[in-house]
């Protein structure tokens, strides 16, 4: 318990949020707490269900959601001269193209809300964003900032790839839900994905003790 | 009749890779990239007279722009000219047949590993077959594709040699011939070999193994010598020396309330494994890849979104059978290969990193045999339904997207200035670089400039110091062209044509010197590639009288 507190207050992240918001910063040791405990008891089950449904809330009511299938000005000049591109006098394959309107559906709402979800899906779980602020493929428009350091990057892997492995399914479970609102609504938030932070911090700290244990042993 | 059937699977995948990786490859990337030209002209120099363009016999090295590229794909391009002449496909020949040869040793790594199913190994073939960053490096004409295909036999015959230690011997052949082909593989192929000993040290330094062991050694050092000749000249550490991030790492050391000795060493560590992480990272693995327009297929990734649920399985199934050998081989080649690619400053370089593409690949193909083997009807049809849909976007981004939107980048536009200078063959045009990468080399193979020609134009002493002298000047004087920037005050005197991009030439610029547009050259989609502008000395001189230009 003394290393879960210990980690989640050893990181920059905690710190911003505690500068946004108190309360914020309390809900998330508690819930980072109450995430550790949970994997020892199922007592705490029902409260970590709770807690994750509220910091959802939390993360939705802090974050600027972008629309999914709006285009800007330019994606819309994009699209209009990618829709020429598929003119069938260029190739008898683009007649096929024609007949199936494989075009409209190619370069139109289906990609386009596919690959935002994918966009923020994949920034989501990218390690770098983590552990070095996004370096070196800073996002465009998004405050990037170091959450953890960078030497919790190992800890958090081994940590991680072992709770998936001792089948943790709880743990998984919340992680996936959380990682799928996430997809949906975006992290253009000046404080980030938080509703990760606790599933970072039991993670890291599992790889931590892990790691400890192999030495020892 | 299993064989047959097995066979005739085989021989479709085959079929299909060679397709991908052959087609329109004349006109597909549209245009020729300044890599591809000098690797083509100097191809073509050595064929012609065993010289390359700066009329150095047969170089351990190409100078090119002062990047001293290891020697082997342009000899081995030259043996294509040979038979097809001077083309851009005969330049991308060789990057195309390594990575159909490619399918064949993966395959044989998939057999040879025996940790997959039948199934397993042909539906990963298949994977392998269709994935853009196989696709796209077989289809450039420089060295990238061929170094991958002779690590990759390397490693195969480096997992055979565990149970059958001659294999060590191929394996040494082709590792050394890996580093004869391209720089991230000088660097790999060392700590491969190093390490891959060091792990499997009880299988291999057996009393019998030992003269097999020596004589690999020894047959690498062979190989190897026309790089070691140039191990410590400027030719052999330019390179490393300036894609390395040192200005980086000394910001951030700068930065840190550390004393150097302290914040050095903590800089280089976050800047290595920030890098080094980028190149597992789902993000770019599946996603977003390359941050170069010119390394890959516009809107897609290296691999398709879905394989990150196989990626994910995968390791997680290696991590947890990290005892068996080839678990321990494929984590050695999964955390070795992206080491080069780490330590420049490129974030994310599909090009200097692509023999990743092959552990990850064999992680996918774990991934697979995991989820078949749980539900392998359902499973096989969702692989099967993603992989169609996964076709389609391919063809969107390789046939429809990749010759349109990406034309600028991969030097389109070239073969049309080409054709503007054959039309008017008494005039001179002077080709503005200020923005626009090495024209020299571009026109000389699209007006078969004679190499002898090219030889010509270069100081003559530069031969001599050839390993040396690494800096590169983009000044050439050939007939009917000079490439260099706009003089204003000289140039709108002379009696020729002013070739530049949109941003050369400004409207006032030609209003003001009496320049007149004669040709715009523009992309396929639409955008202004090169501008050419007469000049009229004559009406210059009437207006703007110098006496020592007019």
């Amino acid at each position: 318990m003394i290393l879960v507190l210990i980690i989640s207050l050893s990181n920059q992240w905690i710190w911003r949020i505690a500068q946004l918001n108190f309360n914020l910063f309390l809900f998330l040791l508690v819930i980072s707490l109450v995430l550790y405990k949970s994997l020892e008891s199922r007592k705490y089950y029902l409260a970590l269900i709770i807690l994750v449904g509220l910091s959802l809330f939390f993360q939705w009511r802090f974050t600027n959601f972008e629309s999914l299938n709006l285009l800007s000005n330019d994606e819309q000049r994009v699209q209009t001269l990618r829709l020429k591109f598929y003119n069938p006098e260029d190739h008898y394959t683009r007649v096929i193209f024609y007949r199936l309107n494989l075009k409209n559906f190619l370069e139109g709402n289906f990609t386009i809300v596919t690959t935002r979800i994918l966009k923020n899906f994949f920034e989501t779980i990218d390690p770098n964003v983590y552990f070095f602020a996004g370096h070196p493929r800073e996002r465009v428009g998004i405050p990037e900032f170091e959450k953890f350091p960078y030497i919790f990057a190992l800890p958090f892997m081994i940590g991680f790839f072992n709770l998936i492995g001792s089948k943790k399914i709880l743990f998984f479970i919340n992680f996936l839900f959380c990682i799928l609102l996430l997809s949906i609504i975006g992290h253009k938030s000046s404080i980030g994905a938080f509703i990760l932070f606790p599933f970072f911090v039991v993670a890291i700290t599992c790889g931590i003790k892990l790691i400890f244990k192999g030495v020892h042993a | 009749m299993l064989k047959i059937y097995k066979l005739f699977i085989f021989l479709l995948i085959i079929l299909t890779g060679s397709y991908l990786r052959l087609v329109n490859l004349e006109t597909n990337p549209s245009g020729l990239y300044v890599d591809e030209a000098s690797t083509g002209v100097n191809a073509w120099s050595i064929l012609q007279t065993g010289k390359d363009e700066y009329g150095k016999v047969f170089p351990s090295a190409f100078r090119f722009f002062g990047s001293y590229t290891p020697p082997l794909y342009t000899y081995t391009t030259s043996l294509v000219m040979y038979f097809n002449g001077l083309s851009i496909a005969s330049i991308r020949l060789v990057s195309a047949l390594s990575g159909i040869l490619m399918i064949v040793i993966f395959f044989h790594l998939l057999k040879s590993l025996n940790i997959f199913s039948v199934k397993t190994i042909f539906l990963s073939l298949f994977l392998f077959v269709i994935t853009p960053w196989a696709i796209f490096y077989s289809r450039i004409g420089y060295e990238i594709n061929l170094a991958f295909l002779f690590y990759s036999t390397g490693i195969l015959f480096l997992w055979l040699s565990l149970k059958k230690s001659i294999y060590l011997i191929l394996a040494f052949i082709f590792l050394a011939l890996s580093s004869n082909t391209y720089h991230s593989e000088k660097l790999l192929v060392p700590i491969t070999i190093i390490l891959f000993l060091i792990i499997f040290r009880k299988v291999l330094f057996k009393k019998e193994n030992i003269k097999i062991l020596i004589l690999s050694f020894f047959l690498y050092l062979i190989i190897l010598i026309p790089q070691i000749l140039i191990f410590f000249t400027p030719a052999n550490t330019v390179r490393g020396v300036g894609l390395f991030y040192s200005s980086a790492i000394v910001n951030q050391a700068n930065q840190s309330f550390l004393p150097f000795i302290f914040s050095i060493p903590l800089s280089f560590m976050s800047e290595f494994f920030s890098q080094y992480l980028s190149y597992f990272s789902p993000r770019n693995l599946f996603f977003q890849g390359d941050s170069d327009l010119q390394r890959g297929f516009p809107e897609l990734s290296v691999f398709y979104w879905w394989m990150v649920i196989f990626y994910f399985v995968g390791l997680f199934k290696l991590f947890n059978k990290i005892n068996n050998t080839s678990s321990k081989f494929i984590l050695l080649i999964f955390f070795l290969t992206p080491i080069p690619a780490a330590l420049t400053g490129d974030p994310f370089s599909t090009q200097r990193a692509l023999p990743l593409l092959l552990p990850v690949m064999l992680i996918i193909s774990l991934g697979i045999e995991t989820i078949l083997k749980w539900k392998f009807k359902t499973s096989l049809l969702i692989i099967l339904i993603l992989s169609a849909l996964s076709l389609l976007y391919l063809y969107r981004s390789m046939a429809v997207l990749l010759p349109n939107e990406r034309a600028r980048v991969w030097g389109y536009g070239f073969r049309q200035l080409a054709a503007e200078m054959k039309k008017r063959p008494v005039e001179k045009f002077l080709i503005d670089t200020s923005r626009i990468k090495p024209a020299y080399i571009e026109l000389a193979f699209y007006l078969k400039i004679p190499p002898e020609k090219l030889q010509f134009t270069v100081d003559p002493e530069l031969k001599n110091r050839y390993y040396q002298d690494t800096k590169w000047n983009d000044h050439y004087v050939l007939d009917p062209f000079e490439t260099r920037t706009i003089n204003w005050e000289e140039d709108i005197y002379k009696d020729q044509i002013l070739v530049g991009d949109e941003l050369a030439v400004s409207e006032g610029q030609a209003r003001e010197h009496f320049l007149i547009n004669i040709f715009e050259i523009k992309s396929p989609s639409g955008e202004i590639i090169f501008k050419g502008y007469k000049t009229d000395p004559a009406k210059k001189c009437s207006t703007d009288y110098v006496k020592s230009k007019c």
